[in-house]
C-alpha cells in the first residue's frame, strides 16, 4: 500500500462532516428546556395534552412589520402550535406551521388545518404508539419530530417544508411542501409551473432518471432504485417539491422512496 | 469558572465533525450515526457532573457513545427492514469496483475497524483505546495487530484481483 493510499484513506475519512441538522439538534440539546414538559405515561399522559400556543413570528414576519414596508408580501409562516413531550425513551416535538397571506382565504384556511390536521394526528398516533411499545419492550427508544423549514424566501416566492421525522430503530423522513407566490398571494402548483406541457409528469420523470445515472456513474457511493415509470407512478400519487432561489422546482423524494435509506430524502433540481 | 456543563458544551461543539466521523463509522449509516451522536449527547450531559477528572472528557464520551451504539445496534437488530436487505445486496454486487485503503477499512469487522480508526485517524494512544473500549491493554494491541495483518491480507487479495482484471 503506497503512502498516496494511506493519505488518501485518511483524507476520505476526515471528509466525512457532521450534518447541520446534527449541529442544530446537538444545540437544541444544550439550550434551557424551555417547553419541555416531562409527563408520566399513564392516565395522566391520555388527558394532560400540553399544548403550548407561542406564535411567534418569523424572522421575516417581524422584519415586514418592524420597517413599516407595506409594499412587502404579507405571505409568511410562522409557528401557531409546539407540543413536547419527554420520558425516558419517548420523545415527541412537534412544531405545527401556519401560513398566512394567501389570497385567496378559503385555500388558506384549508392549508393551516390540514397543518394542524397533520400535527393532531402525529401526537394522537405517538400516544398509542408510545403505549404499545411500552408494553412490548420498556427499553425501546421512540422519537418523532415535526417542524417547519423555510427552504425558500425571496420577494416572489415562500417555500416551506414541513417535515416529519419518525424514529424506531431506524428513522424514516417524510415531506410536505407549501410554495406561496408572494407577489399574488397564490399557492403554486406543480401543474402550474408546466402550464404548456401536457407531459409535464413523464417528462420529469424521465428528467429524474437520467439525473439519477448521471449521479451513479459519477460517484459510486450513491445509489437509486427507482426508474421513470416508478418515479412517474409516484408523482402521479403526490408531488412534493419547492420552488428554490433560481425559481426553479425541485422535486422531493422521502427517504426510502426512491433510494436506500443511506441517501435521505433525495431532491432533484428540474431543468426542463 | 466555567462549569462542567459549559466545557462539555464546548468539547462537543468544537469536535462535532470529529465525533459524527466516528459514529458513522462505527455504525455505517449516516442516520443512524446522527441518532447515535445526539442520545449520547445527551446521556453525556446527564452524567457530567459524575465525571471526576475532566481531562478525560474526550475518552470518557467516546465510551458512552460505544456503549449508546451497541445498545442502538442491537436494538436495531431485533427488525429488519426490507430496504436494508435491498441495500446489502446492493452492495455485494459493487464488491470488486471500489478497492481503496478507506473502503477496505470500512469493510473489516466492527471490533477491527473501531481500532484501526481510533489508532490511525483519532490518534489515540493504546491506553485511551483500552479506556474506551473497556478492554485490557494486551488485549487491545493484539487486536489491533490482527486487525492490521487482516487488512494486509485484504489488499493483497484486492490487488490480485486487480491484476487479473487487467491482464
Amino acid at each position: 500500500m503506497k503512502d498516496l493510499e494511506v493519505n488518501e484513506a485518511k483524507e476520505k475519512y476526515e471528509s466525512i462532516k457532521a450534518s447541520q441538522k446534527l449541529r442544530k439538534k446537538v444545540d437544541k440539546i444544550f439550550e434551557p428546556k424551555k417547553n419541555n414538559f416531562k409527563i408520566v405515561l399513564g392516565i395522566v399522559a391520555t388527558v394532560a395534552v400540553c399544548f403550548v400556543v407561542t406564535l411567534n413570528a418569523n424572522p421575516t414576519f417581524a422584519k415586514s412589520i418592524a420597517t413599516n414596508d407595506f409594499m412587502k408580501s404579507l405571505v409568511s409562516v410562522l409557528t401557531a402550535n409546539r407540543f413536547e413531550f419527554s420520558d425516558n425513551n419517548m420523545e415527541a416535538q412537534i412544531t405545527t406551521a401556519k401560513i398566512t397571506g394567501i389570497a385567496d382565504k378559503e385555500v388558506e384556511a384549508k392549508i393551516n388545518k390540514e397543518l394542524e390536521d397533520i400535527s393532531n394526528a402525529l401526537i394522537e398516533q405517538f400516544k398509542i404508539d408510545s403505549e404499545k411499545l411500552k408494553e412490548f419492550d420498556e427499553t425501546a427508544h421512540m422519537g418523532i419530530e415535526s417542524d417547519y423549514i423555510i427552504r425558500t424566501n425571496t420577494d416572489d416566492i415562500l417555500a416551506v417544508d414541513v417535515y416529519v421525522v419518525n424514529t424506531v430503530g431506524s428513522s424514516s423522513t417524510s415531506h410536505k411542501f407549501y410554495n406561496v407566490d408572494k407577489k399574488t398571494g397564490e399557492v403554486i402548483t406543480l401543474e402550474s409551473r408546466f402550464k404548456n406541457n401536457e407531459d409535464y409528469l413523464m417528462d420529469i420523470s424521465k428528467y429524474i432518471e437520467a439525473e439519477m445515472n448521471r449521479q451513479t456513474a459519477e460517484d459510486e457511493n450513491k445509489v437509486y432504485f427507482a426508474d421513470a415509470d416508478s418515479i412517474y407512478n409516484i408523482l402521479l400519487k403526490k408531488q412534493e417539491f419547492y420552488i428554490n432561489e433560481n425559481n426553479n422546482v425541485v422535486i422531493v423524494f422521502d427517504k426510502y422512496e426512491v433510494a436506500p435509506g443511506s441517501m435521505g430524502s433525495p431532491e432533484f433540481e428540474i431543468n426542463l | 469558572m466555567k462549569n462542567k456543563k459549559d466545557k462539555f458544551k464546548e468539547y462537543i461543539t468544537s469536535n462535532i465533525d470529529k465525533i459524527y466521523r466516528f459514529a458513522f463509522t462505527y455504525i455505517k449509516n449516516e442516520y443512524d450515526a446522527e441518532d447515535v451522536v445526539s442520545e449520547s449527547v445527551r446521556k453525556g450531559l446527564e452524567a457530567i457532573e459524575s465525571l471526576k477528572n475532566e481531562e478525560y472528557m474526550g475518552t470518557w464520551f467516546y465510551r458512552i457513545m460505544i456503549n449508546t451504539a451497541n445498545t442502538y445496534l442491537k436494538s436495531k437488530s431485533k427488525v429488519t427492514y426490507l430496504d436494508e436487505a435491498l441495500e446489502e445486496t446492493m452492495s455485494s454486487q459493487d464488491e470488486y469496483h471500489d478497492v481503496d485503503l478507506y473502503n477496505l477499512i470500512m469493510r473489516l469487522d466492527k471490533k477491527y475497524r473501531t481500532l484501526i480508526v481510533l489508532r490511525f485517524y483519532e490518534d489515540m494512544t493504546l491506553e485511551q483505546i483500552s479506556t474506551i473500549l473497556d478492554e485490557n491493554i494486551n488485549t487491545v494491541k493484539t487486536r489491533l495487530y490482527k486487525a492490521l495483518d487482516i487488512l494486509k491480507q485484504n489488499i493483497k487479495k484486492e490487488e490480485q484481483v486487480d491484476e487479473r482484471f487487467r491482464s
